[in-house]
């Protein structure tokens, strides 16, 4: 098989993958979707009634002319929504719109610029997440990077148990209940770091030099908190990766050799544990784009994952839909950036 | 090198070998005594019936913390107290219009120690038997202060409906008489204060923000830079509560006088004054069960999966490991918080396990499937083929057993998962509301914003909930040289 035909079929099933999620949320968010687009419907048509009155007072109008008007416009909305249709006639084409990045309006969420386009409140919240999570989960690839090998070399010993029990604590403990002891004790009790107000003091320095720190003196407790909470699970997994390659045979044989440990570690182990290891830190990577709803909720961080939370809680169906289908779209997009760098990583693959 | 199937004798002596199994094994049997416990001692509907039942609560002080506390650290603050009497301190009969009517008389006696006010004093008068409705009942109070006596602290008559007669009426809820923010009262202590010490305060005022009723109470008036303030009086206080009936044989079934203090219990109490200690106790078993039947279910048809998708190969394997492939590297957080969010709050703990069941098994299929493909080939395996075998058997018999050690420490290992995933929803208001678990305890904290003010009320559900996903997670490391042969053969 070639190797051009191979990834068109893994392109292939990764975007029916995406296509089958998006049609999923939707059909989920189906027979809710009468009741939450009809609000919204309400909302506009009750506004527009208004203005019109509002028009109307100068006598340019009267009662009869003004209620045709709304009702003209109520159907026009209703046909706009496809609220004449049931909801699963709604679904393919709603899903169409989504796929082809047509995200639509949000109703009551806006931006901080005050659009209420989706594609606007999605676009301000990435950099907020990226420089969170982004930023926690490099710091966790780096460690686990630097760990992981070591403490595979050396598996039983003193280090590696410590780490060992260092990452089943750092499973069980959530990140947003470390949060929650982090902000109890390092702004309450010891006050080192800020309340967690966002992105920014309520009243922000104006100088950009300024603004920059306030920034960063808010955003560095979340990312000590996420990398303390999730870390033990990136050596874990590192170190596990690294374990299986070090009883291999050719280590074996590298090590008979009498070759120097460390290059047994960079020309023979890391080579073959690169595969795995890419794996995990360029789908951490692409995870950490989705936001973390619960820390983010926590420490008021304006995230995406704190904007899908507010999303919900707003019943903003398109935006629900939209998050959704931009967090499965980077994932997608990361599974076939991995597929094209397994080429160059692992000979092997050749298919 | 063949795996041996490994008895439940021996994973226990395994566990116990490690101070992690030691730990988790320990941990685990405290979990399950607390367990078995809640569930012999509080009904299985606490969380409606109790826990969510506004008036249950109204003996108990809002936001205190626990009395050891009190005990141990600040003696300054007043201890919680209820009295109840179930008969009364006196019984007279008497003519009322016409008719002989019984009297009631309830004595309390409070010995007031203290320099911190009570929340509240109330006094509740419980299983109310009116006979003769045409007659009012009568509620007079008395109190007896260090200071002297007010005569009418409280007075109320009570009208009972006609069609209530000879029925028990005020249960289970109370006929209360609170002394916080009661008017009366405020005026009966204003003119007390007036004639005993010649202060006057405006009994709006004294009821109001800047006094309090249950302040004046246990108080005497002095005058301090020019303004009336209110100094604590210690000593003993007699409440005499007397209730004229409507016949002679009606009854009551119990008066109580609760005076809220500022320390309660074991664990304390929450904003709404309800006992943390139960809550706290009554979700051991939710959080058991929460993880149990989730992992239980996701382990089984992990593995049954796993073994057909290995055993059979062909079609079969390739749907379900696609499956499995796609559902394991969905997002799972986003559609939980979907799922439970458009589903009725009744019904959300089963929505989740479902969602964690049907997005939960497919990590387990994989490596199961991998294990059987290695198993399959195994000279035993074609050997009972050989022989005959059918394939049900051979799946029963030779392939189970050996992945069978293998599945149960992932089920420990996934059983912490569920805990979380409902702590965290919890946490988002997306829980079941009904039925108070420690995720449900620490939402209701941030709700209120007294993440720093309230430290008995935000520790110990969150370290609950750390504690049983170590407990687990702890148990799963010990059983790690049962998952992996290579540690298994250094034992």
């Amino acid at each position: 098989m070639g190797l051009a035909r191979v990834l068109a079929i893994r392109a292939i099933t990764l975007s029916a993958t995406l296509i089958g999620i998006v049609l999923v949320t939707a059909v989920i968010l189906g027979p809710t979707s009468d009741k939450l687009l009809g609000a919204i419907v309400n909302e506009d048509v009750r506004a527009y009634s208004q203005a019109l009155r509002q028009k109307a007072a100068g006598g340019a109008l009267n009662q009869s002319e003004i209620d045709a008007l709304v009702a003209q416009y109520r159907d026009q909305l209703v046909r706009a929504y496809g609220l004449d249709r049931p909801w699963y006639e709604r679904v393919i084409p709603l899903s169409m719109r989504i796929i082809l990045l047509d995200l639509g309006r949000a109703g009551t969420i806006t931006s901080f610029t005050g659009s209420n386009y989706v594609r606007d409140i999605i676009l301000e919240r990435i950099p907020p997440t990226v420089m969170f999570l982004t930023t926690a989960t490099i710091i966790n690839i780096l460690i686990g990077l630097f760990l992981g090998p070591r403490l595979a070399f050396k598996r039983g010993g003193a280090l590696d148990r410590v780490f060992s029990i260092y990452s089943a604590i750092s499973y069980a403990v959530p990140a947003w209940w470390l949060g929650l002891m982090m902000i109890y004790i390092f702004v309450y009790k010891i006050p080192i770091f800020p309340p967690p107000t966002g992105l920014l003091s309520p009243n922000p320095p104006s100088d950009p030099l300024g603004r920059f720190l306030d920034m960063a003196s808010h955003a560095v407790l979340p990312i000590i908190t996420f990398v303390l909470a999730t870390s033990g699970v990136w050596i874990y997994i590192t170190r596990a990766i690294v374990v299986r390659i070090v009883e291999e045979d050719f280590v074996y044989v590298a090590k008979a050799k009498g070759l120097h440990d460390r290059t047994i570690m960079r020309s023979y182990i890391m080579r073959a544990a690169a595969p795995p290891i890419a794996t995990n830190a360029i789908l951490g990577l692409a995870g950490s784009l989705g936001g973390a709803i619960l820390t983010e909720t926590i420490f008021n961080w304006p995230g995406l994952g704190r904007l899908f939370y507010d999303a919900i809680g707003a019943q903003e169906l398109s935006l629900i839909l939209g998050l959704t289908y931009i967090t499965a779209l980077v994932y997608i997009v990361a599974r076939l950036i991995l597929e094209i760098l397994y080429i160059f990583l692992d000979p092997r693959v050749r298919y | 090198m063949s795996l041996q199937a490994v008895g439940a004798r021996e994973i226990l002596s395994l566990l116990w070998r490690s101070w992690t199994g030691r730990v988790g094994v320990i941990l685990f049997g405290l979990m399950v005594i607390a367990s078995i416990y809640t569930l012999a001692t509080m009904p299985l509907d606490y969380g409606t019936r109790i826990w969510n039942n506004a008036d249950y609560w109204k003996d108990y002080p809002k936001m205190v913390p626990p009395d050891w506390y009190r005990a141990l650290f600040d003696r300054s603050l007043l201890p919680h107290t209820v009295i109840r009497l179930e008969s009364p301190s006196r019984s007279e009969v008497m003519s009322y219009a016409g008719s002989q009517v019984r009297v009631l008389t309830y004595v309390f006696t409070y010995s007031y120690e203290s320099l911190t006010y009570p929340q509240n004093a109330r006094i509740a008068i419980y299983g109310l038997e009116a006979r003769n409705p045409s007659i009012p009942v009568v509620i007079t109070v008395s109190l007896e202060r260090p200071d002297g006596r007010i005569d009418q602290l409280y007075f109320e008559i009570v009208r009972i409906p006609q069609q209530l007669a000879g029925q028990k009426i005020y249960t289970p809820t109370p006929k209360d008489i609170n002394a916080y923010g009661n008017l009366y009262m405020a005026q009966q202590i204003s003119s007390f204060y007036y004639t005993r010490y010649n202060i006057s305060i405006n009994p709006s005022d004294l009821a109001g923000l800047d006094y309090g009723v249950e302040k004046a109470l246990f108080s005497k008036p002095s005058v301090r830079d020019g303004k009336i303030v209110l100094v604590p009086l210690n000593g003993f206080y007699r409440f005499t509560v007397s209730i004229q009936l409507t016949s002679s044989q009606d009854s009551i079934d119990m008066v109580t006088l609760a005076v809220l203090g500022r320390a309660y219990g074991l664990m304390g109490t929450d904003f709404d004054g309800r006992d943390l200690a139960q809550a706290l106790l009554f979700g051991f078993p939710i959080a058991l069960a929460i993880g149990f039947i989730t992992s239980a279910i996701v382990s089984i048809i992990g593995m049954i999966l796993g073994v057909f998708s290995g055993y059979y190969g062909g079609f079969v394997d390739e749907v379900v490991q696609r499956t499995a492939d796609i559902l394991g590297n969905i997002p799972l957080l986003p559609l939980l918080i979907l799922f439970t969010f458009i589903t009725p709050s009744n019904l959300r703990i089963q929505v989740l396990v479902a969602t964690l069941i049907v997005f939960g098994w497919a990590g387990l299929a994989i490596i199961v499937r991998s294990m059987v493909l290695s198993i399959k080939s195994e000279q035993y395996v074609e050997a009972a083929r050989a022989l005959g075998a059918s394939n049900i058997r051979i799946i029963f018999k030779h392939i189970t057993p050996q992945v069978m050690p293998y599945v149960v420490a992932q089920l420990i290992f996934f059983v912490p998962t569920a805990i979380l995933t409902e702590a965290g929803l919890s946490l988002l208001g997306l829980g079941d509301p009904s039925i108070p678990t420690w995720g449900q305890i620490l939402s209701r904290v941030l709700d209120k914003g007294a993440v720093s003010i309230a430290w008995w009320w935000v520790l110990p559900p969150g370290l609950l909930i750390v504690i049983s996903a170590v407990t687990f997670v702890l148990i799963a490391l010990a059983l790690e040289p049962i998952v992996d042969p290579r540690l298994r053969r250094r034992i």
